[in-house]
């Protein structure tokens, strides 16, 4: 094997990034420079970087994102800000009664989630503009959302959801099986999205990891019956959001 | 920089072209690589804490665009089954027209070594720069490069 892959004492691809966002000590900065005015192959990899970078607005999609909304945590908190009293009327509406662990709202699922373990998260698309969905975030039919999951080790991962109408559905993923998902200590966001559908009310969101392959229609009629906790070797997440009118 | 990030929008339009670039030689699919430039950078406004400052923005997102990538190309194979041994024939220097051999392998490969080969063969890193990202010697380096090696000649 080479020792390296490159000519020799050509530059790496992260040299050249850090030469053009101005990383670079001076006095790299000179040496890489010198590299640079005799090595015709880096020159025009730099060229090529900085086309890339030059016509990046142009190639790329534009980025919509919307700071993360503070984490409720508290209702009184909720109505003393006035402009927000009727999202804190939902937010009281969800939330869950201590000892009552399959009631909407709750996030954690009793006693099948491990401390530390298995998150779900949402990233939501209204319109044009992309945030990060909370329990108890309104939404409204036609939104678009994506699920990301972290602090999970090696094992198999379903999500699904149950409706304002007690619909069950699953969304991910779309074999028989929960699909195998990598130990994550970062987030990990799935591919693929959903998009709502006109059933109005509370959506609860279910991300279930277990310890071995499970059939995906086994966790449904769990879910269906309010009864996941009784999913042995599984780690159970959810989140709820309040589906209104557009 | 230090600390967290302020300005996403900030970062996306300067370095943004960065994570775009090195997902599309990672993934192999332009499309893909739009995602998983959306995709880290609303993990990055998600969580803006998880740039600490200790590396420079440009290194961060090699980092973070390396696992982002890797883990998507372990979940395409698990879906799609793919049980076929891929063909690799030494450099990948000329990484494009290997692009498919070279994904499979990146799939199949345990997660040290693929990051590995990410920065050795796509990035063009020296063992000093792998070890300096990884934060560990380049003694240690040089090991997984030769058992990167025997992987390869292990499939052949």
């Amino acid at each position: 094997m080479k020792q390296q892959s490159s000519p020799d004492g050509c530059l790496s691809n992260l040299v050249l990034d850090r030469l053009l966002t101005r990383e670079l000590a001076e006095d790299r900065r000179q040496t890489v420079r010198a590299h640079l005015d005799g090595c015709p192959r880096c020159s025009a990899r730099l060229v090529g970087f900085e086309r890339e970078r030059d016509q990046f607005d142009e190639v790329a999609p534009r980025l919509r994102v919307r700071a993360p909304a503070r984490r409720r945590s508290s209702g009184l908190a909720l109505a003393a800000a006035g402009s927000l009293a009727v999202a804190a009327l939902v937010l009281l509406f969800l939330r869950p009664r201590a000892g009552d662990p399959d009631r909407p709202g709750q996030r954690v699922a009793g006693p099948t989630r491990a401390k530390g373990g298995l998150r779900l998260s949402v990233y939501l698309k209204q319109g044009d503009q992309v945030v990060m969905g909370r329990s108890g975030d309104a939404v409204h039919p036609g939104d678009a959302i994506r699920f990301a999951y972290t602090d999970v080790t090696d094992g198999y991962l379903a999500i699904l959801s149950r409706d304002g109408a007690g619909q069950v559905s699953v969304y991910y993923p779309e074999g028989e099986r929960a699909a195998p998902a990598a130990r994550a200590d970062q987030e990990v966001i799935l591919p693929g999205s959903i998009i709502l559908d006109e059933v109005l009310g509370p959506e609860t969101l279910y991300a279930v990891h277990c310890a071995a392959p499970v059939e995906v229609v086994l966790i449904a009629e769990r879910v269906q019956r309010g009864d996941l906790a009784s999913l042995v070797g599984c780690s159970i997440d959810r989140l709820i959001l309040d589906k209104r009118p557009p | 920089m230090a600390g967290a990030i302020d300005d996403i929008e900030k970062v996306y339009r300067e370095h943004g072209y960065i994570v775009l670039r090195r997902a599309g030689q990672i993934l192999g699919d332009a499309e893909e690589a739009r995602e998983a430039l959306q995709d880290v950078f609303l993990s990055l406004a998600s969580r803006p804490g998880q740039f600490a400052g200790d590396s420079s923005i440009a290194t961060f997102l090699y980092r973070v665009t390396t696992n982002y990538c890797l883990n998507r190309l372990r979940n395409r194979r698990r879906r799609a089954q793919l049980i076929d041994r891929a063909v690799v024939n030494g450099s990948w220097t000329t990484w494009a027209p290997a692009s498919v051999d070279a994904q499979d392998a990146l799939q199949r490969l345990p997660e040290v070594l693929a990051r590995i080969a990410v920065y050795y063969f796509i990035d063009e890193m020296t063992q000093d720069e792998i070890a300096d990202l990884l934060g560990c010697s380049r003694r240690v380096v040089g090991k997984k490069l030769a058992r990167l090696q025997a992987e390869f000649e292990s499939w052949t």
